[in-house]
């Protein structure tokens, strides 16, 4: 029993240990998304670190099912979108999307690539973020929206259909 | 058909450069988890783990080397199997010897209305080689085997199964064994000037 025990709590330490190697090495990617999400720096940062600790505190339920990174940012996404809709009871589909350094010098790639990411409903949106700006695969970011692989493939195709209609209207 | 996905990446990127994160994020993290504390509170308890262990092994360490002068630690008590009787004297007092579960000497005497005490110790002793106990007002003693007799004095008080009987007035000085294994010398009088 005391064994039993003992070998649980290495265990949490030892995934614990993970949990700060992460979020020491990929803090900033964190951020970024819940800051994409919530459209508020200080926001972004505490959805970041409540999402870690409210990890840290069910890791006892961590069976290991998917990598620990794609727990993390379902928790991050999850407290993000949170934070965003108390301060903004409209949700995510208000988002306009990244525009932090987008103002001086807005090439016309830029300002599409804007436009499109504007456009794009919440969830393909999130995952475009997941995929690109956290640079997660298909399996990780389906962990992290709790959705089927084959969704994420189906409405990231439909993102990139969404915008190459979006470039083929630009005229040249 | 237009690959998207390069112009989708660096776009992206310089739409939303990373932001700045800082070495305080994950004290931040385990503040709000309350980790700390709970570490905090765990190594406490691993404190006491420790000072218990510790206790124990003092204890068995004691019961192993014994407790000089009839001074026995409750390990010593329960651990001292004294089965044989080395000596009964006139009076009716018994003398037994024995060893610990440890190994170790030890040494009782029961007078004949039931009181007594043990000691347990290993050779040599603070006194020399015996092992002496003060108890009911007499010093009781275990010495190795090979010797006979025990001289104070002028007085010379014999040695039965290796275990003699004593009046403490009778300790002037250091006492000498004797017998087949030759003459040494042991020291009872700080026992012997005890309380």
């Amino acid at each position: 029993m005391c064994g039993l025990w003992i070998n649980r709590d290495v265990e949490q330490n030892a995934q614990v240990a993970d949990l700060e190697a992460l979020c020491r090495a990929r803090y900033r990617h964190f951020l970024r998304v819940a800051t994409l999400i919530t459209s508020d720096h200080g926001n972004a940062h505490d959805a970041v670190q409540e999402a870690f600790a409210a990890t840290i505190k069910s890791l006892p339920s961590f069976r290991g099912e998917g990598p620990l990174e794609a727990w993390v940012w379902r928790a991050v996404v999850n407290a993000a979108k949170k934070q965003q809709r108390q301060s903004s009871p409209a949700g995510l589909e208000g988002d306009d999307g990244p525009s932090a350094s987008s103002h001086n010098g807005d090439m016309a790639e830029t300002r599409l690539v804007r436009t499109w990411v504007a456009s794009l409903p919440e969830r393909q949106r999130l995952t475009v973020y997941l995929r690109y700006y956290a640079d997660l695969d298909y399996q990780e970011i389906a962990t992290a929206l709790d959705v089927a692989v084959g969704t994420v493939s189906a409405t990231l195709s439909a993102a990139h259909r969404r915008l190459r209609k979006t470039i083929e209207e630009v005229p040249q | 058909m237009i690959d998207v996905e390069p112009l989708i990446r660096t776009e992206l990127e310089s739409l939303m450069p990373l932001p700045e994160g800082s070495g305080r994020d994950w004290a931040d993290v385990l503040a709000r988890s309350g980790r700390r504390q709970r570490r905090s509170r765990r190594l406490l308890v691993a404190l006491a783990v420790g000072v218990c262990i510790l206790a124990i092994t003092s204890a068995a360490i004691a019961a192993g080397l014994g407790a000089f002068s009839g001074h026995m630690t409750i390990a010593d008590v329960k651990a001292c199997k004294a089965s044989t009787t080395a000596l009964t004297t006139a009076s009716g007092a018994r003398v037994l010897t024995g060893h610990t579960d440890a190994g170790v000497y030890c040494l009782t005497y029961e007078n004949a209305s039931g009181g007594g005490g043990s000691t347990a110790h290993e050779f040599p002793t603070p006194a020399g080689e015996v092992i002496p106990m003060r108890t009911q007002g007499v010093i009781v003693g275990l010495v190795p085997a090979g010797y006979d007799t025990l001289t104070l004095g002028s007085v010379q008080i014999p040695i039965v199964n290796q275990a003699f009987v004593v009046d403490p007035k009778l300790v002037v000085g250091p006492g000498t064994l004797s017998g087949p294994a030759g003459q040494i010398t042991i020291n009872l009088s700080e026992l012997a000037a005890g309380p």
